[in-house]
């Protein structure tokens, strides 16, 4: 009988300081349970319509920052992890994280999701990443590790 | 990172013959000229294609591997006679290949996740991929690739 506790791992990038201790949680638990990771980086589109009031910048160039952002972490984690011997699925999405982190957990069934707590962001982007954090504790199906 | 400069002519493999993984490694291996231990890149980078594929869906691929012999980053572009089967998150063929070499030194490490993030970021395009399936030559992908850039 197969007693792991956890067998496909979610883990959330955003290009963020809190994706580290993220990573490390998420690879080591990856490692302990023999599981699989899956890297999830979301392109976080209210962000994008909330920058461009913001700054100077067009909606396509902070889309094109922000997608090449989500990719090097998403190569970061993946390069961490299989340089642990974990096997390991990159995926980048757009639209409203919390809602694209809950399907992808459901679609690809994961018992657990590993984010990161943002630190060093402030202002409105930290209030949305923090509401997102807060509505895939509430409304996810399987366990949620927030990692400070 | 200008990939239409990192990726010159010399370094793009068109219509070559392969049926998996291995023969697409190989000749994208093929293109990337001397000065590396080709059997033992290959071995490393079916070893990192075991633990999760590189096809990253929409028929694109982006093998890896950072090696100690590496001086710079090096970047082959291939395109096979037919898709192959890569084992990719959406399950469609690969038509369209991106062989990355990073150095190991940590100093190289961003230039190597930012040029996998830009191909990765530029692929999701349509139109992108359109211009260099139906490219007929080293210099037509690199035109692509420089408009993509410009």
């Amino acid at each position: 009988m197969d007693e792991r506790t956890f067998h496909n791992i979610l883990l959330v990038v955003e290009g963020a300081d809190g994706d580290r201790n993220a990573a490390l949680a998420a690879i080591d638990l990856a490692v302990l349970h023999k599981a699989k990771l899956v890297v999830l980086n979301v392109v976080d589109v209210a962000l994008i319509n909330r920058m461009k009031v913001l700054t100077a910048q067009s909606a396509s160039e902070i889309e094109i920052e922000m997608e090449e952002k989500g990719w090097r972490a998403l190569y970061y984690a993946e390069e961490t992890s299989k340089g642990r011997g974990v096997p390991t699925t990159i995926l980048q999405k757009s639209g409203m994280p919390a809602h694209e982190i809950l399907n992808e957990a459901g679609r690809l069934g994961i018992d657990l999701i590993v984010m990161g707590y943002p630190r060093r962001v402030a202002g409105q982007a930290r209030r949305l990443a923090h509401g997102h954090i807060e509505r895939v504790v509430e409304e996810s199906a399987c366990a949620v590790l927030v990692a400070k | 990172v200008k990939l239409s400069e990192v990726i010159s002519e010399a370094r793009i493999r068109l219509d070559f013959k392969a049926t998996d993984k291995r023969e697409v490694l190989r000749a994208l291996l093929d293109g990337l000229g001397g000065g590396y231990d080709a059997d033992a890149l290959l071995a490393g980078l079916l070893e990192r294609e075991e633990l999760g594929s590189t096809g990253l869906g929409r028929g694109v691929a982006v093998p890896h591997v950072r090696l100690d012999e590496a001086q710079d980053l090096a970047v082959v572009f291939g395109r096979p006679a037919k898709p192959v089967d890569f084992g990719a998150v959406d399950g469609a063929p690969c038509a369209l290949f991106f062989l990355v070499i990073g150095p190991t030194r940590k100093e190289s490490q961003e230039k190597y996740l930012q040029a996998m993030a830009k191909i990765s970021r530029m692929m999701r395009d349509a139109a992108a991929r359109e211009k260099l399936l139906a490219a007929k030559s080293a210099a037509e992908v690199v035109g692509a690739l420089a408009a993509k850039e410009a």
